[in-house]
């Protein structure tokens, strides 16, 4: 069973969009949900599609985990690469990546998107945060008003 | 294009939702539990405020003059400190190989205006945000400590009764404590206060000096005739003069140093559940010859031990943590300083740290180089052996007093149980513009 399972090569997922990606099996060791789907198969080439997930976000994903799985990267480097993977992110790509991580089981990078996503809304006002996250206030107008009354510093 | 994928924030389970508000500072907190009715119900969720509470970074409350108080953040996000590799000072920066080589020190002094964009960025993940609340009290103002996410203060003049205040600083709330029965004079020696979330009540000791004897005051917020009592047995051991300790509050007691002779008697505690005294060991090396070299030792916290800081021959700055509390065996030099590496950035208190950050930075007072008669803060990396300038938000003030704290997001209606107590006093300092007392938010776009 545990020599079979080795013996796979190369897993291809297939995001919602139809485009494939070929990947080594210390990759996706990362996502859960696709882990677990692996570890029930025994065939050698293993093909999953994935649904809720998106080519160009897969991409991503694969390049983060291809990253950090790396054993030759010093510390700094994968740091380094953190920094940038973020910087070149829209605000949509992080929700989006959030969720992709959320369905994928990722602990770190769901974790690791927490955090960036954290970041936008460090420090913002709640107008900003609820534009952000294209949320609409759901108080009462009476809820409302005395919220801005009692944090008045909050909305601003 | 991007919203194909047809999902919505709030369909994200709250389990993630919480994940992210995990990384929140306690202020931004404040300001998303207005957004909408969702986030409300997860940031006032029980289990959330302890997990919340239980990782969130320990911040400095400074007091400047004219009673200000002031919030500094110095929550870090690694995202947005990177490079974390490259720790930049715009003063004289000393480095030291890390404590656990036995070759302690090679020294490299070097002063680095070229990294001054680093520097830039360092400074933002040291000050995410600041806030003050003034006081509207006309007496002297001390800080005492904090204990999980609450702030104790002692109003005195000389001679009349000390007057303590709990506070949550970040959200204005002050409640204030009856009279204590011995006056804020020579003769307090040490003041304390602690805080239970489990119990919900505080505790505020202080230890008076009387004919030779130790006297011990407590106040309990439990009490129900609202007074202190006099707790028995107080050790007989006067505690140091001078605030021995910088961050006193940690496994449920408070902790203080005494001038004994006996070296058993030198670190004592008050267990904040029994009311009861103890000594705690000191470290194998501290015998009598050793405690006569040493001088200015004052205790407190460093990334969740009990510490011990002080100054060998007039020379050596040395950190001392007890890894298993009450364990003799279990105490370890942390890191040394040369007093002399101090040059330039003048600390007020050489020996005695105002207190350790989360990373186990430790903060000091200087003197100021840009504004004479007014004071900064300057902290120390052990790790990397960088003294650094902390931005305070262009406070200029003669005498700062400072303390870490865990800002609490939470209440202190909801965090103290004063279901008991009525007498207490609590008011809430709102934010007014048109009148300079109140309190001002303060966010990094101001202070440049």
């Amino acid at each position: 069973m545990a020599a079979e399972k080795s013996s796979i090569k190369i897993i291809t997922l297939i995001a919602a969009d139809g485009s494939v990606f070929e990947v080594e099996p210390n990759i996706v060791k990362e996502m859960k949900t696709v882990q677990s789907y692996i570890d029930e198969l025994d065939q050698n080439t293993v093909s999953i599609p994935l649904p809720n997930v998106f080519g160009n976000d897969l991409a991503m994903i694969i390049e983060y985990c291809k990253k950090h799985a790396s054993e030759e990267e010093t510390k700094e480097a994968k740091e380094e690469f953190d920094f940038e993977f973020v910087k070149r992110m829209k605000s949509d790509d992080k929700l989006r990546l959030l969720q992709a991580a959320s369905y994928l089981n990722m602990e770190s990078f769901l974790q690791f998107m927490a955090k960036a996503i954290a970041a936008e809304i460090e420090n913002q006002s709640v107008e900003f945060v609820r534009d952000y996250f294209q949320i609409e206030s759901d108080f009462t107008p009476e809820e409302e008003a005395e919220l801005r009354k009692e944090n008045e510093w909050a909305f601003k | 294009m991007e919203k194909e994928v047809g999902f919505h924030i709030l369909d994200i389970p709250i389990h993630i939702l919480s994940e992210i508000m995990f990384n929140l500072s306690a202020i931004s907190i404040v300001r998303c539990s207005s957004v909408c009715t969702k986030f409300r119900t997860i940031l006032s969720d029980s289990s959330f405020q302890q997990s919340y509470f239980s990782r969130a970074p320990i911040s400095f409350v400074l007091l400047s003059d004219h009673h200000r108080l002031t919030c500094i953040d110095s929550s870090s996000n690694q995202i947005q400190s990177f490079p974390n590799s490259n720790h930049g000072s715009s003063c004289i920066a000393m480095q030291l190989q890390p404590s656990s080589s036995t070759k302690r020190r090679t020294r490299t002094i070097h002063t680095s205006k070229q990294q001054s964009v680093i520097n830039n960025r360092k400074r933002k993940r040291n000050i995410n945000m600041s806030r003050f609340v003034t006081f509207h009290i006309h007496r002297r103002m001390n800080l005492i400590n904090s204990s999980n996410g609450l702030l104790c203060l002692r109003a005195s003049n000389y001679h009349s009764h000390s007057l303590y205040y709990i506070s949550n600083p970040l959200l204005g709330e002050v409640l204030t404590i009856p009279p204590a029965p011995s006056p804020a004079d020579h003769n307090l020696r040490f003041s304390a206060f602690g805080f239970d979330p489990k119990k919900k009540i505080f505790k505020i000791l202080q230890l008076v000096s009387k004919s030779n004897r130790m006297v011990a005051e407590l106040y309990q917020s439990d009490s129900h005739d609202n007074t202190w009592t006099l707790i028995p047995n107080a050790p007989s051991a006067t505690a140091k003069f001078n605030s021995s300790s910088f961050d006193p509050c940690l496994n449920g007691a408070l902790h203080w140093i005494t001038d004994h002779d006996q070296i058993s008697e030198l670190i004592c505690s008050f267990d904040l559940n029994t009311n009861n005294f103890k000594s705690l060991p000191p470290p194998p090396h501290f015998n009598a010859e050793y405690l006569s070299k040493i001088s200015g030792v004052s205790i407190g916290v460093l990334k969740g031990c009990l510490c011990l800081c002080y100054v060998v021959d007039g020379a050596q700055f040395e950190t001392w943590v007890m890894d298993k509390y009450g364990v003799k065996e279990s105490w370890r030099k942390a890191f040394s300083i040369d007093i002399n590496s101090y040059c330039g950035l003048c600390p007020q208190d050489k020996h005695r740290p105002i207190g350790f950050n989360s990373f186990g930075d430790m903060w000091l007072r200087a003197d100021s180089d840009s504004h004479s008669y007014s004071q900064c803060l300057v902290s120390f990396s052990p790790e990397t052996g960088v003294f650094r300038h902390i931005d305070i938000g262009g406070i200029s003030s003669r005498n700062i007093q400072a303390t870490p704290q865990v800002l609490s997001y939470v209440s202190m209606k909801e965090m103290i149980n004063l279901a008991n107590n009525t007498h207490l006093q609590f008011q809430t300092i709102r934010p007014d513009k048109n009148n300079d007392l109140g309190f001002n938010l303060l966010t990094m776009g101001h202070f440049r």
